[in-house]
């Protein structure tokens, strides 16, 4: 029956097409199969704690470097160590003999906790492998903000920057005057909010929270 | 309509295998007598061809959420919101086989295209199978927008019409291929030219078949099944337990929805044809300020084993089939979703959008699923940016989502209050893109995974049981015998409340490898609360659920206004979706027409 029907040699070179069509499609359907998604370039680089560098989707990191600035930044954890992203600080510099030590929050230390040690722990730590740690100023922490964030999350690209607050995190531009029910302390030093993004000058002696930076790179 | 198609052939071959002739018999005028009518079939099968098309492609993508070979087919199937396209070719086919029908019982002689003449008995047996898988189809098509049937049929129309419409696609191959050998390319040209012999009157006719059939569009919209919100007093108190004890659930009306196709939801041997199917069913009461809704889905088995961690001897490994992909349908706990929109449009809210990469611009996902997103107005901004105000608030129309996780938020007495807005812009950093899908804000509180990074192969515990604590160390044993029952396929029959699935952050000390002495063949939960409850939008939704002889019985509650703008106020008319998960991260049951909430 097959025969007869194919018998015409219109219906043959037909049957060849359509044959030839049906091919392709399955061939097509292998070979264009969806691809698992791909990193997207990005500003931010990860690196470990012991200074190496990591692709966009690894982990765990310690540090980000900014690209864009050229500076690296300490990334926040939960391990309760001394990145934990929920201790917070007096501000304090032994070098300018100034702040109030000892006014926040942490369990690495023996007293209560303030900018200068965690500086200090950095830098003997070799976070990512280098000293230098230190406070960001103002303009170097407003680098971070990102607007274009998810409803109700911190300004700042958390997916670099996990464990951030929606609340104030110190820099390092001290004798800021202080105005409002903050007055009676005369001075203080800047503070901005990944929660709304905005800056105020707190007193020296309120518990914030820090994320240090280093100017230098790890090799 | 295929009594039509028999007379095409005729035409162009059966009387004759001589292209010669079947060209003359092209070019011949139909005879004058007949010439009024003839422009009907051929009206009807251009119809029909451009329906099987639509509904054939879009059906397999919606197919490929249940029948994962079907994913072979991706590269040639529509992406996005097909089920809308689904429903409105769905309506044109119900219009065309109507007709069809219609002309069949009054008069037949407006589907006379020619002479008739008797087609080769294989091709008029093929094409009488397909003349009835059309008709069945479509049948089971329609009995799928019903509720009212249990589950086991619910099923089976599901499945039919999947074999329906795989039939016809199939027949439309046969059909096309045996056409095209016979008539080459001038049948193609046929069958389009002839349906315009009499533009004006074709083209009136289309517009009239369009017209119609958004008309049994809209009509799907407006029979959406009602839930009544019954009306308490303010005073009456009500305890969100699962167990909607108070006598004023006894006053409120109930609404029942066959859900299908679901991950897992296994019924055993003898009602394995039931498999991936639900029965919800809702009531709903309110006081003037919050809302209450009590929710009860079959499911044979009580899923709580959330991603364990097994000790191995590399080290610790998260216990996953899928996970990977996020697509975990093995260890992982029960859910459930309700949807609220406003607008009440089909699918899902209108946030269904099917296949690998729905959005050109964007990333594609891991499962070839799709995405959740509400479609962006263009008219204003740029797409990734327009949902969000310079504050980050929401600013764009939202599906508002309460996400209940057996798990990670029963014992927070809560579900997760999330949402679907316009898609987010791609993220870097991030390896899931989840496109619409976001959490509502919090201010603190969480429950997060046992690892520092999540490897498909090792992982580093965040945190281990404290060897000391005579609780934590009951509590882990209480685990690995719970893990090994659940290995073993043995449903547990204990009280949830004292089951150990998942653990409080301070019942654990941070992972030290010098402390780890766990043997090989440990196994930890994953879930650690960090506190109680979550504080801030997130925490919008009260809810609780008990699992009881095959039964999720689910108490939820929230202010009838929150103030949120990633939230929906609960208020007459507002759509209702449920979904049922099963054991499974991403695979939920579905229905296909919302509830409507009608409030007194």
């Amino acid at each position: 029956m097959f025969r007869a029907y194919f018998n015409a040699p219109r219906r043959r070179r037909r049957a060849v097409v359509l044959m030839s069509l049906i091919c392709t499609i399955v061939v097509g359907a292998i070979l264009l199969q969806p691809s698992n998604p791909l990193p997207l370039e990005s500003r931010y680089q990860k690196w470990s704690l012991e200074g190496e560098p990591l692709a966009n989707w690894s982990g765990p990191w310690a540090c980000v470097e900014d690209q864009t600035t050229g500076l690296l930044w300490e990334v926040k954890t939960d391990a309760e160590n001394i990145r934990h992203g929920d201790w917070t600080y007096s501000w304090y510099s032994n070098t300018a003999s100034r702040g109030i030590p000892n006014q926040g929050d942490c369990y690495f230390e023996r007293d209560r906790c303030d900018t200068e040690d965690l500086i200090r722990r950095a830098n003997k730590e070799r976070w990512c492998g280098l000293d230098g740690w230190r406070l960001p100023s103002s303009k170097e922490l407003m680098s971070l903000l990102n607007f274009s964030v998810k409803p109700g999350r911190p300004k700042i690209t958390v997916e670099f920057f996990p464990h951030t607050q929606k609340a104030n995190y110190w820099t390092a531009d001290f004798n800021a005057r202080l105005t409002g029910v903050y007055a009676q302390f005369t001075v203080g030093a800047m503070a901005l909010s990944f929660g709304d993004g905005r800056q105020s000058a707190l007193p020296y002696q309120s518990a914030e929270f820090v994320r240090l930076v280093n100017s230098n790179q790890p090799k | 309509m295929d009594r039509v198609v028999n007379e095409l052939p005729s035409r162009v071959s059966s009387s004759s295998t001589s292209s010669v002739e079947t060209q003359a018999q092209l070019e011949q005028p139909a005879s004058s007598g007949r010439a009024g009518r003839l422009w009907l079939w051929p009206l009807l099968h251009l119809l029909l061809m451009i329906v099987v098309v639509v509904s054939g492609l879009t059906g397999l993508r919606i197919a490929m959420l249940e029948y994962e070979w079907l994913l072979l087919l991706s590269p040639f199937l529509p992406q996005g919101n097909v089920v809308v396209w689904h429903f409105l070719s769905g309506g044109l086919l119900t219009l065309v086989v109507s007709v069809y029908l219609g002309c069949l019982c009054f008069s037949r002689q407006w589907l006379k295209a020619a002479p008739s003449s008797s087609p080769p008995t294989t091709r008029r047996v093929i094409q009488r199978v397909g003349r009835w898988c059309v008709l069945l189809s479509m049948l089971s098509g329609v009995a799928l927008l019903g509720n009212a049937s249990g589950a086991f049929v619910a099923h089976w129309v599901h499945t039919l019409h999947f074999i329906f419409a795989g039939a016809v696609l199939f027949y439309a191959m046969v059909h096309v291929s045996d056409y095209t050998l016979t008539g080459g390319r001038r049948i193609w040209l046929w069958t389009v030219t002839s349906a315009f012999k009499r533009p004006v009157i074709g083209g009136l006719v289309l517009f009239c078949f369009a017209g119609v059939s958004l008309l049994v569009f809209r009509g799907v919209y407006w029979s959406y099944p009602e839930l009544r919100v019954h009306r308490i007093p303010l005073e009456s108190p009500v305890r969100v337990d699962g167990m909607a004890n108070e006598p004023e659930w006894a006053e409120a009306s109930s609404v029942s929805l066959i859900t299908f196709g679901g991950e897992n939801f296994s019924w055993g041997a003898q009602s394995v044809l039931a498999n991936g199917t639900t029965r919800v069913t809702t009531k709903a009461m309110h006081n003037g300020e919050e809302a209450f809704f009590f929710i009860q889905w079959q499911d044979p088995t009580q899923s709580l084993l959330h991603l364990p961690l097994l000790k191995t001897e590399k080290g610790w490994e998260v216990q996953q089939r899928g996970f990977h992909r996020f697509h975990e349908q093995h260890y992982y706990e029960d859910k459930f979703a309700v949807l609220l929109d406003e607008r009440c449009k089909l699918a899902a809210g209108g946030t269904a959008h099917l296949g690998p990469q729905p959005l050109k611009d964007k990333p594609s996902n891991w499962h070839g699923r799709g995405y959740h997103y509400v479609q962006p107005d263009v008219q204003s901004g740029k797409q990734s940016d327009m949902h969000l105000g310079s504050e980050g608030e929401n600013k764009g129309p939202i599906v508002d989502m309460w996400h209940w996780k057996a798990v990670r938020t029963n014992h927070m007495m809560l579900a997760d209050d999330n949402y679907f807005g316009p898609p987010d812009q791609a993220r870097p950093g991030a390896r899931r893109y989840t496109a619409g899908y976001g959490t509502d804000g919090k201010d603190s509180g969480a429950y997060v995974m046992n690892w520092q990074w999540y490897r498909p192969d090792i992982i580093v515990p965040k945190r281990l049981p404290v060897r000391e604590d005579a609780l934590s160390q009951q509590q882990l044993a209480e685990f690995q015998y719970r893990y090994q029952q659940r290995i073993q396929g043995l449903q547990p029959a204990v009280s949830q409340e004292s089951e150990p699935w998942m653990v409080n952050w301070f019942s654990y000390v941070p992972y030290d490898q010098d402390d780890d002495h766990y043997p090989i063949g440990t196994v930890l939960p994953s879930v650690l609360y960090r506190s109680n409850q979550f504080e801030g939008d997130r925490a919008d939704v009260r809810a609780h659920g008990i699992w009881k002889d095959g039964v999720w019985s689910l108490e939820l509650s929230r202010r009838l206004e929150t103030g949120s703008s990633t939230d929906i106020a609960l208020q007459d008319g507002v759509c209702m979706w449920v979904a049922a998960f099963d054991q499974s991260q991403i695979g939920h049951t579905r229905h296909a027409t919302p509830l409507r909430l009608r409030f007194p």
